[in-house]
């Protein structure tokens, strides 16, 4: 042992020799640099950019004009038009509906998985094959599935009887929506059942059965053991799908373009058509800023509310 | 009044219904995607709906690989260009990702804190908003219709969930094994490419495969910032080529779709208790 000591001062002596020394935090400085002006190109400037852009005018269409100041003219458009109103409200319903359903059917998959259950690892990955599923091809094929004519939806609920003739349910601007939702609903579920089923597996299996023997019946051991222990994983869920959900373009663009007519454009598909159909930069990057404030809004009160104590990343 | 081993049975017996039907609820829309790409078109559009195909036919992926009616296809282009653009993505996030979730992880200053979170926020920053300056920069830098303008574009959501499954793993590592390698002399950089590295290889593997599912699924930015047809990815490549305004070409969509399919759910079946583990990692310690 005590050869060793001399040898470990001899090599500390020999890291003080004459070469580049970096402080702890210059060298984790160092180490984050590369990530930091990633993003800093890629999401900084372009947010700033945008932001910028959204108290101008700017048309692609009329490039002679180039980009002209009008101070809080693109916002004030928006916030008088119905149409833009319109889309915060499908905006809402897309990410309630899908975020709702997701969260319920994951959770409840979740809850069923943490049983006992033989050939229980085999289910879970089953059941993450539609999460795998590229978007793109879970739109095409749910536009597939959802055909008026040749559809098996169509088929499979008329045979049932549920429904008496065959709907539209991509074109009808009543069910598009519905459709819409219903496919990211299937797309997106496995998130959730697998995050919850993992912090399902952390509750000490001890208060489980400490809460049985104290004669707690299943619901009580829902409400008092663990929705509590499960309330932080819930949380940061529920925002995380939320957020995604608002970002949410392929599914909707793959499978209506936001039609038909207006029935399915959310914030996501009217920035694209404002942008990038109609080349109105300026009002593009307005709906932007708006939903940008408003997510900022949102979490910072889903924090507050849900998290209570101060959220550990 | 039932007893508790029987309604232990119940419930359990009701677990595997309900496992069952979401089973084929999950499972039938993907089967019944491989059964139509392998139809003949006759035979797609029926109803009843043949469930099971009577005359199985590798004719349209046939077609959708090799063209058809003396049309080449742009499909393998497309498949090519989807591979570099998922690798590059893939490789540079994990390089980039890996230093900062260590400095997070390991090396924390009074800004750290607050930059994890900025970095983690981005995820709320509407990407159709980032995509009109993305768009416009790589305009002026003439990088539209490039593979780095699509890499770079994909990192905007791809880094900052790499850093958070790495960080997850990163903290897992006990310190003292760091401690005893810096005694021993080895520098901090060598620390973390000797040392650690090896030690959190299935948080690579995890932010790999995961990097590599997102990047293969984009969409958005690759189908604005390339217009030339040899240069888009897959996903708008398919939409490009089988689906036009008034006309969708059904059965060369799935078996198109079938094709895309496969690459990622090979690399699920090989990873996917990498995938849980990482995707749970970050989430889980709270």
């Amino acid at each position: 042992m005590s050869a060793i000591k001399p040898a470990s001062v001899q090599r500390s002596t020999v890291a003080v020799r004459p070469r580049l020394m970096l402080t702890n935090t210059q060298f984790s400085i160092l180490l984050l640099l590369p990530a930091l002006l990633t993003l800093v190109f890629t999401v900084l400037y372009p947010l700033l950019r945008g932001i910028y852009l959204s108290f101008h005018s700017y048309s692609l269409v009329d490039l002679a004009s180039g980009i002209q100041w009008v101070g809080l003219d693109n916002f004030k458009t928006l916030l008088s038009s119905s149409a833009y109103r319109s889309v915060w409200g499908t905006t809402l319903i897309f990410v309630a509906g899908s975020v709702g359903g997701q969260f319920l059917v994951g959770f409840m998959t979740a809850l069923v998985l943490n049983q006992d259950l033989a050939q229980r690892n085999l289910f879970r990955g089953l059941l993450l094959m539609p999460w795998i599923v590229p978007t793109v091809v879970s739109a095409l094929l749910w536009k597939w599935i959802f055909n008026q004519q040749y559809g098996i939806f169509n088929y499979v609920l008329h045979s049932l009887g549920i429904i008496s003739s065959f709907k539209a349910w991509i074109g009808d601007p009543s069910l598009a929506l519905f459709s819409v939702t219903l496919a990211n609903i299937w797309k997106g579920f496995p998130f959730h059942m697998i995050v919850l089923l993992a912090a399902l597996q952390t509750i000490p299996v001890d208060i489980v059965e400490a809460a049985i023997i104290d004669g707690a019946t299943a619901l009580q051991r829902f409400r008092y053991v663990v929705l509590p222990h499960l309330r932080y994983i819930i949380m940061i869920d529920l925002l995380i799908s939320i957020i995604w959900t608002f970002q949410s373009f392929t599914t909707i663009w793959t499978m209506t373009e936001g039609g038909p007519v207006t029935a399915t454009t959310t914030l996501a598909i009217s920035i694209y058509r404002t942008a990038f159909q109609a080349f109105d930069i300026g009002m593009g990057a307005a709906i932007g800023t708006i939903w940008l404030v408003a997510m900022l809004i949102f979490s910072v009160l889903f924090v507050r509310l849900l998290g209570g104590t101060r959220v550990e990343l | 009044m039932l007893s508790f081993t029987h309604r232990r049975r119940l419930v359990q017996w009701l677990s595997y219904l309900y496992v069952l039907v979401l089973l084929v609820l999950a499972l039938f829309p993907i089967a019944w995607m491989v059964s139509s790409s392998i139809k003949p078109i006759e035979d797609l559009f029926v109803i009843p709906p043949q469930w099971i195909p009577q005359n199985p036919t590798l004719a349209t992926l046939n077609s959708v690989i090799y063209g058809d009616y003396g049309r080449g296809s742009l499909f393998p282009r497309y498949f090519a260009n989807s591979v570099i653009v998922t690798v590059g993505t893939t490789i540079f996030c994990l390089v980039v990702a890996t230093l900062a979730a260590y400095s997070f992880s390991r090396y924390p200053f009074r800004a750290s804190n607050g930059l994890m979170v900025g970095i983690l926020s981005t995820q709320m920053f509407p990407q159709g908003m980032l995509l009109i300056t993305l768009y416009l920069t790589f305009l002026a830098l003439n990088l539209l219709n490039t593979y780095p303008a699509l890499i770079l574009a994909n990192t905007t959501f791809a880094i900052p969930f790499a850093i958070w499954i790495l960080k997850g793993f990163f903290d897992t590592v006990p310190r003292e094994i760091e401690d005893a390698a810096l005694i021993d002399g080895c520098g901090r950089l060598g620390v973390l490419t000797r040392v650690v590295l090896p030690m959190i290889a299935p948080g690579l593997v995890a932010a790999g495969v995961y990097t590599f599912l997102i990047a293969w699924d984009e969409y958005l930015f690759a189908a604005t910032l390339t217009i030339k047809p040899e240069m888009r990815t897959l996903p708008p490549g398919i939409i490009q080529s089988f689906v036009g305004q008034f006309y969708l070409n059904w059965p060369n969509v799935m078996a198109a779709s079938v094709l895309v399919t496969i690459p990622v759910t090979l690399l699920f079946i090989f990873f996917q208790k990498h995938l849980v583990q990482g995707l749970t990692a970050g989430a889980v310690k709270g």
